[in-house]
């Protein structure tokens, strides 16, 4: 009978070890997760802030000082070899030195309203091309200029970022979209969009934030009014604008982008 | 005697026992006493990432930073962080070009002389912190300079882009970086 007690007080040291081991192993369960969404909350605030300090610069940046921000393909031809022949396409090349014409205090949101306005006002909102009527205003240039360089950390550490403009007028956003492959963006340089593409053409100058199917896409709009003030009747016109940037973190091939 | 074989006494019966209970005290407290630091790092590193986001909101709450707004941000980014607790350094970095996205870059103090068309102006990056050896750190020249030592090895860096004063009334690129730690 001792000999079977002893056993019996074996087993319960035992068991009460084993108890312990899983009672601990919760505890590190717990542990592995606690404070890693408020930790994820606040990486996203950062980012957010981000995001609206960009939009904000953007009315006060003058536009001649962004005259030596170089392109993508200049940026990486000395650093990243390999990245060379991705971000080298002449479809999609930046000139910013042609900035340098503009002198004195004019910032990138008033090239900007100038290049999105029309000369014709029957057709007020035109195009984003670099252009007001028939003259040169390289307010698509700026804009992608500035972008490009304040998003540089996100582009080459697998982020990418659209920033759009449009007309905020109606129940709905009217993205204007540029007529060629020129976009404020890094998002032309994927794989993603040459396939996207390749199966739907039209998509070539359609591509806006609300195509983009990632569930972890933050975007920030900010209004962009333009006044107009016609001398003749002394009356002034507002037009609202919108300044859009969305910002997603992608690998390429996982990104999924809905037509 | 044949009915005690293998009875070493009341205590002596329990011994084999013994070993796992004790391992099993050791490694619960043991494994508690982890946890609880483990509790508290990540407590502490949240309060700290939290007061430094909250104090780069003072400091970005415009798309501009002039050198005298600097001046005035920098005396409300002191009141706000001795409340908070939260020892800070904010660098306001005048790129007015080209900007570089790296930590040791960031936190190099230099002044440099900008060009733009036919004008030159010489620009200083400017600096405010709780700490005093930190802030009186003088700007020189980029290759003289070596970045600021942040006494923490647990400090939260956040960087923003925007628009700096870059003399004769140019405003260029820049980057505000904030700096956050508590202790040391």
């Amino acid at each position: 009978m001792a000999k079977i007690r002893g056993q019996a007080s074996f087993f319960d040291g035992l068991m009460f070890l084993f108890i312990v081991i899983f009672s601990v192993s919760l505890v590190f369960l717990t542990l592995n997760t606690y404070a890693v969404a408020q930790d994820k909350v606040l990486r996203t605030a950062y980012l957010s802030n981000y995001l609206e300090s960009s939009a904000k610069m953007v009315y006060y940046l003058d536009v001649a000082t962004l005259q030596n921000v170089k392109s993508y393909c200049k940026d990486t031809e000395l650093s990243i070899e390999s990245a060379t022949s991705y971000y080298c396409k002449p479809q999609y090349d930046l000139d910013c030195s042609i900035l340098n014409k503009y002198k004195g205090r004019i910032s990138i949101s008033d090239l900007v309203k100038k290049d999105l306005d029309s000369s014709d006002d029957s057709n007020p909102l035109s195009n984003f091309d670099d252009k007001y009527g028939s003259s040169e205003q390289y307010g698509r240039t700026a804009a992608r200029c500035a972008m490009k360089e304040v998003m540089k950390p996100f582009t080459f550490s697998g982020y990418r970022y659209i920033t759009e403009f449009g007309d905020a007028s109606s129940a709905s956003d009217v993205i204007v979209h540029p007529q060629d492959e020129k976009y404020a963006s890094d998002f032309m340089f994927t794989s993603t969009y040459a396939d996207m593409v390749v199966k739907d053409p039209t998509l070539k100058s359609s591509l806006d934030c609300a195509k983009i199917a990632s569930d972890q896409l933050l975007v920030i709009r900010t209004p962009f009014k333009l006044l107009e003030v016609d001398p003749a009747s002394q009356t002034v016109k507002s037009r609202n604008y919108i300044m859009r940037t969305c910002l997603w973190p992608t690998n390429d091939l996982t990104v999924k982008i809905s037509s | 005697m044949l009915g005690l074989k293998g009875f070493i006494g009341p205590i002596g019966d329990d011994i084999p026992s013994i070993f796992p209970i004790v391992a099993g005290i050791l490694i619960f407290l043991t494994s508690m006493l982890y946890v609880d630091s483990q509790f508290s790092e990540r407590n502490a590193y949240l309060e700290t990432r939290s007061a430094t986001l909250q104090l780069s909101y003072v400091a970005t709450d415009k798309g501009f930073m002039g050198d005298s707004k600097f001046l005035e941000k920098c005396t409300e980014m002191k009141l706000f962080a001795s409340k908070k607790q939260l020892k800070f350094a904010t660098i306001l970095k005048k790129y007015c070009g080209p900007m570089v996205f790296s930590k040791s870059e960031n936190l190099k103090i230099t002044k440099s002389t900008k060009t733009f068309g036919l004008v030159s102006a010489e620009v200083e990056d400017m600096i405010c912190s709780s700490d005093e050896k930190i802030s009186s750190t003088v700007p020189k020249d980029p290759l003289l300079v070596e970045a600021i030592s942040i006494p923490s090895k647990n400090a939260i860096l956040l960087s923003y882009p925007i628009a700096v004063d870059c003399g004769n009334s140019n405003r260029g690129l820049g980057l505000i970086t904030i700096a956050g730690w508590r202790g040391a």
